[in-house]
């Protein structure tokens, strides 16, 4: 350990314990603001691209063709294509039709797919609420995560072809595959009229690509077999128009609330260290090196700081998703990634740190001198005025005094103080 | 008690801040074991002068040798490493660090210079002893009173056993009794061979404690005499006191 550092954490340890109610600002400032900083960057991740970020985390599909089932045989689809990256199905497509005296969903066709599981390579749908339909009857709905279509499980109805159907599960497709979904065997049973594939393919970042990966999939098959395609890219256009106008203010939100935080950490932390302008030339006076003093400083900070980040992260983790599940019903899906903590616990305390050395740094250069003399005498009385009037008269009293008599004093005797002189080290 | 080793030597100081001359061609030469206090109205540049010798300011031009060493040459770390080893200051206004008790304040001192911490206590507590505030050691600077306070700032200045102890207005912020303590610590003090240099306003604290008075004004050293050229009788009062006369 260098000789001081001893010092060092002595003063350190002293100004936390003692200025508690500045420590405990300290620490509740950066609380809050880590929170709000964990929010923050918790909506600016889940509205930023939010339709490519839960494509890619759905592995949404590419293309989603439909097929004739009597021109195109199970076996021929499910047979792999040059482009292709990956495929899902071939799952029986249906369209039933839901009566206008039906009050819980809107009346007309709905499409519906079977299929064994919402999990597969290709558009693993997002499964929000209730369970995956597994018996007859069962049937799960495409709604976007929102708490409000709750309502709808559990909910019966009888389709215009006379099947009956009980919701029994939520789920939503980022690809829109279906608006529907039901055992395979239940489909069967629905007359389908067309055979459901789903593909991710190698290329496929512009309209053009999109298009040719879906002639070349439907170029080994017999003519008038594909009877249509869904584009990705005309999903994410329909997706975009939705959310335009809410994405600049909730980034703007976001963006703000970040900037606020960490202003308002700046603004009470270099508040602390200016208020100390006295105590950091009181230091030096004392010995203590330029070094050491922005060392005792910023140990004053940083011991509520750290403690204030570590407890807004573990905060903020507990509140972001619910908060932002809120704003973001049906608009974004809730992401907070791992490094949103790693920032905030790592970079409250350095935020702190750096608005703790910039006042610090300037005070360090600031002669100690100055620097104590900048703070008032710690005088008891108030009437500074007063005192100021007094300090240009010459004050009698004191010489007079200066010259009384000898008192007792604290009576040392001269051979003690001797051992504290004579032995000083030259 | 006077030797002819020089612990203060300075060379033709000036000090200007801004259009300010502050001091102005001062030189002084002060010897172990002497006790020199450096007189002048306000403003005449003492606080300057002892900041100066402190290290805690540098001249705009002019040498300041303590200890035999250049302070000019050092940089503020040296300085600062060079201060806590060889300069003890006591203050008017006592700073104390108000979040340590008054044996870490002066423990903390020999704590810089890497003495460890239980020694260095003990060695404050040692102190402390001397000076007859023992019984305050655990209490926090606000709640003693202001001859405690000095006393606190005295036993931190002496922890290092410093070359030079400068105190600047040391009674200035005492009552009367508490002045005359702390006037009787800096005699005994220097008549063990602690060299001595105090800034004051007080031509009491002067006479007493002091065997050579520098007088300063306008940042310029006016006149300098020892003990028997300051007018003062064999008893230790001025001639033209009141108190002499009744």
């Amino acid at each position: 350990m260098r000789p001081g550092a001893g010092a060092v954490w002595r003063a350190s340890r002293a100004a936390v314990r003692r200025r508690g109610v500045q420590t405990f600002v300290l620490g509740v400032v950066v609380f809050c603001s880590t929170v709000a900083i964990v929010v923050a960057l918790g909506l600016l991740e889940s509205v930023s691209a939010p339709f490519e970020r839960a494509f890619e985390g759905q592995r949404g599909a590419h293309v989603v063709a439909s097929y004739d089932p009597l021109k195109a045989p199970p076996a021929a689809l499910a047979a792999s294509n040059e482009g292709v990256e990956a495929a899902a199905g071939p799952f029986a497509q249906a369209t039933v039709t839901i009566p206008e005296t039906f009050e819980h969903l809107p009346p007309g066709p709905l499409t519906v797919v079977g299929r064994p599981s919402p999990a597969g390579p290709v558009d693993r749908l997002d499964l929000w609420a209730g369970r995956w339909a597994a018996a007859p009857g069962e049937i799960v709905l495409d709604r976007p995560p929102n708490a409000f279509f709750s309502y709808l499980l559990g909910v019966r109805f009888t389709v215009r072809e006379g099947q009956a159907f009980t919701v029994v599960g939520l789920a939503s497709s980022v690809s829109r595959s279906s608006e529907a979904w039901v055992t395979p065997g239940q489909a069967a049973t629905l007359r389908p009229s067309a055979t459901q594939m789903l593909y991710r393919l190698a290329a496929a970042a512009t309209d053009a690509e999109v298009r040719a990966g879906a002639a070349a999939i439907a170029a080994g098959l017999p003519g008038g077999a594909l009877l249509g395609f869904q584009s990705y890219l005309t999903v994410k256009r329909d997706a975009g128009r939705e959310v335009a106008a809410f994405l600049p203010f909730l980034t703007a939100f976001g963006v703000l609330g970040l900037v606020v935080a960490v202003l308002i950490v700046v603004n009470v932390v270099s508040g602390a260290v200016v208020a100390g302008f006295r105590h950091i030339g009181l230091l030096k006076a004392l010995g203590f090196t330029p070094g050491q003093v922005v060392a005792v400083y910023l140990t004053m900070v940083l011991v509520p700081a750290v403690a204030g980040a570590a407890l807004g992260t573990a905060a903020g983790a507990a509140a972001a998703r619910p908060l932002l599940n809120g704003v973001g019903q049906g608009l974004f899906t809730v992401v907070v990634s791992p490094w949103v903590y790693a920032a905030t616990l790592a970079g409250m305390p350095a935020v702190a740190v750096l608005a703790a050395l910039v006042p610090a740094l300037r005070a360090h250069r600031v002669s100690a001198a100055r620097a104590i003399s900048a703070g008032a005498p710690p005088g008891r009385g108030r009437g500074l005025r007063v005192q100021r009037l007094l300090a240009g008269r010459r004050c009698r009293a004191r010489s007079v005094s200066g010259w009384a008599c000898r008192s007792g004093g604290p009576a040392a005797p001269r051979s003690r103080w001797r051992r504290w002189c004579s032995a000083r080290p030259r | 008690m006077n030797t002819q080793r020089h612990v203060v030597r300075l060379g033709d100081v000036h000090k200007e801040y801004g259009a300010t001359r502050a001091l102005d061609g001062v030189s002084l030469d002060v010897r172990a074991g002497d006790a020199v206090a450096v007189m002048g109205p306000s403003g005449c540049g003492k606080s300057t002068l002892l900041n100066m010798i402190a290290g805690l300011d540098r001249p705009t031009r002019g040498t300041v040798e303590v200890a035999g060493q250049d302070l000019g040459a050092m940089n503020e770390t040296e300085l600062a490493l060079f201060r806590r080893r060889h300069i003890g200051m006591i203050f008017q206004f006592f700073n104390l660090i108000e979040d340590l008790p008054a044996l870490d304040n002066a423990a903390l001192a020999a704590q810089l210079t890497g003495t460890p911490a239980r020694q260095a206590r003990d060695r404050a507590a040692e102190l402390f002893e001397e000076l007859g505030i023992a019984g305050r050691k655990d209490a926090y600077p606000a709640v003693l009173s202001g001859g405690e306070r000095q006393r606190v700032a005295v036993a931190r200045a002496l922890m290092n056993r410093p070359a030079l102890l400068l105190a600047d207005e040391p009674t200035g912020a005492l009552d009367s009794r508490s002045g005359e303590q702390v006037m009787d610590l800096l005699i005994d003090l220097n008549q063990i061979g602690q060299t001595l240099l105090i800034v004051t306003h007080d031509p009491g604290l002067a006479a007493r404690c002091a065997s050579r008075t520098v007088e300063l004004g306008d940042g310029r050293v006016v006149a300098e005499h020892g003990l028997s050229e300051h007018g003062l009788s064999e008893h230790g009062l001025p001639e033209h006191s009141p108190e002499r006369a009744s």
